[in-house]
């Protein structure tokens, strides 16, 4: 059992505590129920872009300052964006909880960006875009099955954006997103490791009580028009083996379905017993790497079935491979054994995460943010243990035999002869 | 409404303590680390053997590959049971195994709840003393690695790193990837991985680290019970490391034609890890371009916005290491961007540190020390790397205390001793056209055709 605490703060900002004192250290984590999937659609990438401008320094914080103070006082810090929320995170030795929270807050405080900062980082970010996708075997498959899978929402493009958008971003789009979004009451705190619960409050409200509350006021409307019946395209790349994606709209986060599916892509394809990797891997030499996966998100969430081909081997004697495995799932579910598995890895897991006091603090602001219940890092387990192989097997029904899905073949350019 | 002008320093932090442990040596010379924490039910234990890919070499043909396939081949049959019904009990019980090898030593490590851990180590000691490598296992395996191999080369950063690892190791053990070549891979057979474990799974090599929730003196038994009859002699591998002469700064240029950034790997020799300037050096590198906050990365990406990020890190193995420098880079500021790193060299031989950077240093390595304590994964590390390198026993508990004590006439020292801006082996995948008119200032350029 994790403990917790919970406390609001008087401008609404959400607090979650957990107390873990093997080291002398502490996480703070401030998170933002904000993603790519809330930009205009004209404006892409902000999210992100927002997320490097953050540690560019702030009103008592000189231009850069904000890592060489962390450093200089034992901390480290980084931050991700998903489509759905954007997570700032640090580590510092307990006994400078207070210049953690201070270095934290003050970007909170007022707009922190600057010409120059933006600059900069729209710079660092085309160069990130370069080097994760676009110079990248495979890169670019986050963009590719996006705006297959979604026609409307704004889950159609990827996170990092479009470079041109990224090129023409002023200073004003960058501060009116951020005034919409980084507000108080559209925020969690989570704040892990060396702690004392009462201090910490106090601390929380002196840097982070006066953090703008005005105009919170955040709609979200979300839908989707379905997507093409198996739609299947090759994408032509600079990779010398093929691979073959196939990808599948499935219900939202906290759900069971979505529960379902995890559960699924644990029991098929972890480990080397696994259906997947006997299937695919070891017994047919078709593949050397292929996996499920399961990505949640808020309003509808991507499940894929992924294999990177063997030299020699062709993308047909994989799809093959690849449907019997989920017609097999959806004819008889998950062994019992299967499903036992599933679970005892869930388990260890679970108990490798919370050793980290920086995944725990990850953990409990995605569960508040999400569900409004922190609660859930002790109930997932227990939720996993109730699926039922009915339910794996109508999931494999309903979500991987409805014909809709988006199927990426990735084949290598051909080239031409100089 | 609180002044946030004023920056809330805080308190000197606690001291941390590594944490207590228990060495034992068993009658034929087995060391066996023990570190007892029950704040979670979960063990860990890791069996490593102090040979690697280094032994690779001494196989007499071309066999690159030898010391990582058998160390992965361990799980894949037994004498009464099959590799499929072994990865069945690991991942019923939940746990987790991995096994490979690297320059100087090749592991074994499994991480399970705490109440499977008796079976969990029945089972991996299986897997040491009664492994079949049957042939239709090796031949997937092997089929795996070849393939991993082919799709590395459309990686630039790969294909740089090989390039400077060949040019800078040429013709000693440390030439050679632990992961092998795709010729070589395809030149090992079964008697090949049973004579590597004759010759080199012995108890002489072998250093066991158990760390989490179990009973001390019943796995100590257990321990005993087992591998006090591992044989200790072992083939020993010598080779002289001869220091080179001066060479002077090479190019090396890897045709990458599609890419539209240049994967950059730049570098000279290094320390062995046992070098008594170890501490020192790895403190020059911190500051330098090991952290985001360093001065490389800070010139390149924060003041430059060229890359996502450049690090630097000292390579330290057994007998040798190397100094390198990575970042994937404007393609258009390639020459710049080598500029500036050489200048940054030359910049931190020729002055001092100041007495703020120096402090900065020390505070960030140590308020950062405790997060690589958190885990049962990061302590039995730890101890592994202790007696594999031969370091004093007291070596992480004095470490901060060593790291507190460093001045900036050491940094200095370190700097001059060993960053050699005028021997640098600087590699560069990707556009060779645009390059090779950008870097042949630095040096001699050599095209390279083909990657092994």
């Amino acid at each position: 059992m994790i403990e917790f605490r919970e406390s609001v703060l008087k401008n609404g900002i959400r607090l979650v505590m957990s107390r873990k004192s093997e080291i002398p250290n502490v996480i703070i984590n401030s998170s933002f129920h904000v993603g790519s999937k809330d930009e205009d659609p004209e404006k892409t990438g902000i999210s992100h872009l927002l997320e490097h401008l953050m540690f560019s320094g702030s009103a008592n914080i000189l231009d850069g300052k904000f890592d060489e103070i962390l450093h200089a006082n034992g901390g480290e810090s980084n931050a991700f964006t998903t489509q759905d929320y954007t997570s700032y995170y640090l580590s510092i030795p307990s006994s400078k909880i207070e210049l953690g929270m201070w270095l934290d807050s003050d970007r909170l405080s007022e707009f922190p960006v600057n010409e120059e900062g933006l600059e900069i980082q729209r710079k660092v970010v085309l160069e990130e875009k370069l080097q994760v996708h676009d110079n990248t075997p495979y890169g670019s498959l986050e963009y590719e099955s996006a705006k297959r899978l979604f026609h409307n929402s704004g889950y159609r493009w990827q996170i990092i954006g479009d470079e041109k958008h990224i090129a023409d971003f002023t200073l004003e789009d960058v501060k009116k997103y951020y005034e919409k979004y980084y507000n108080a009451r559209n925020m969690v705190l989570t704040i892990t490791g060396d702690i004392d619960y009462d201090d910490t409050v106090n601390l929380a409200e002196k840097y982070y009580g006066d953090i703008n509350t005005d105009g919170y006021k955040i709609d979200r409307e979300y839908s989707e028009v379905d997507i093409k019946d198996n739609s299947e395209e090759d994408i032509e790349d600079n990779i010398s083996l093929p691979a073959r994606f196939a990808f599948y709209r499935i219900p939202r986060i906290g759900t069971n379905e979505f529960y379902t599916s995890r559960l699924v892509t644990v029991g098929l394809s972890s480990g080397e017993s696994s259906k997947v990797y006997q299937e695919l891997i070891r017994k047919s030499n078709i593949s050397t790497e292929s996996f499920l996966m399961s990505q949640g998100m808020e309003f509808d969430s991507i499940f894929s079935f992924n294999c990177f081909l063997n030299e020699g081997k062709t993308i047909k004697e994989a799809s093959k491979v690849m449907d019997e495995i989920f017609t097999e799932l959806a004819e008889k579910g998950l062994s019992d054994t299967d499903i036992q598995k599933s679970i005892n890895k869930v388990i260890t897991s679970y108990y490798l995460k919370i050793q980290q006091s920086l995944r725990l603090a990850s953990s409990l602001s995605f569960y508040k943010l999400f569900f409004d219940d922190c609660n859930m890092i002790n109930k997932e387990v227990e939720i996993f243990k109730q699926i039922t192989n009915e339910e794996v097997k109508n999931f494999a029904r309903k979500y991987l035999f409805d014909k809709k899905r988006v199927v990426l073949n990735y084949v290598p350019k051909r080239k031409v002869k100089k | 409404m609180i002044d946030r002008k004023i920056m809330p320093i805080g308190k000197v932090s606690r001291d941390i303590n590594f944490p207590e442990f228990k060495k034992h040596t068993l009658s034929n010379g087995i060391k066996v680390y023990f570190v007892n924490d029950n704040s979670y039910p979960v063990t860990t234990i890791r069996f490593l053997f102090k040979m690697g890919s280094y032994n690779d070499f001494f196989l007499g043909k071309d066999k690159f590959g030898t010391a990582t396939l058998t160390a992965e081949m361990l799980s894949k049959g037994m004498k009464n049971r099959k590799a499929l019904d072994i990865a069945e009990q690991i991942d019923f019980t939940g746990a987790m195994l991995s096994s490979g090898a690297g320059y100087d030593a090749s592991y074994l490590m499994m991480s399970c709840l705490s109440n499977n851990f008796d079976s969990m180590f029945g089972l991996t000691s299986e897997m040491i003393f009664e492994h079949t490598f049957p042939e239709d296992e090796l031949s997937s395996k092997k089929e795996q690695l070849v393939n991993m191999l082919i799709s590395l080369q459309d990686d630039g950063s790969f294909l740089a790193e090989r390039v400077f690892k060949t040019e800078m190791y040429r013709n000693t053990p440390y030439q050679y990837d632990p992961d092998g070549y795709i010729e070589s891979i395809n030149n090992i057979c079964t008697k090949d991985l049973f004579d590597f474990v004759k010759n080199y799974y012995t108890s002489k090599n072998l250093i066991i680290a158990v760390v989490g929730d179990f009973n001390e003196d019943k796995v100590l038994n257990d321990i005993e019970a087992k591998y006090s009859s591992l044989k200790s002699e072992t083939k020993t591998d010598d080779y002289k490391f001869i220091n080179k002469g001066k060479e002077g700064t090479k190019v090396y240029l890897v045709e990458k034609d599609d890419a539209s950034q240049t994967s950059l790997h730049i570098g000279h020799k290094g320390i062995k890890r046992n070098n008594p300037d170890y501490i020192n050096v790895s403190f020059l590198n911190n500051l330098l371009g090991g952290s985001f906050t360093s001065r490389i990365n800070k010139n390149l990406r924060e003041k430059n916005g060229l890359t996502y990020g450049a690090r630097t890190s000292f390579n330290c193995k057994m007998y040798s290491g190397d100094f390198s420098i990575e970042t994937e880079i404007n393609l258009e500021k390639t020459k710049f961007a080598v500029e500036e790193i050489i200048k940054e060299l030359n910049d931190i031989k020729d002055n001092f540190v100041s007495d703020i950077e120096l402090e900065e240093t020390k505070n960030y390595i140590i308020g950062n020390y405790p997060l690589q304590l958190e885990t049962s994964n990061g302590v039995s590390g730890k101890l592994l790397s202790m007696e594999l390198y031969n370091l004093n026993k007291d070596y992480y508990n004095t470490f901060l205390r060593n790291i507190n004590s460093i001045t900036k006439e050491d940094v200095s020292y370190a700097a001059k001793k060993f960053l050699l801006p005028d021997e640098l082996k600087i590699v560069a995948a990707g556009n060779v056209s645009k390059l090779k008119e950008q870097l042949s200032k630095f040096g001699e350029i050599e095209i390279i055709d083909k990657v092994k």
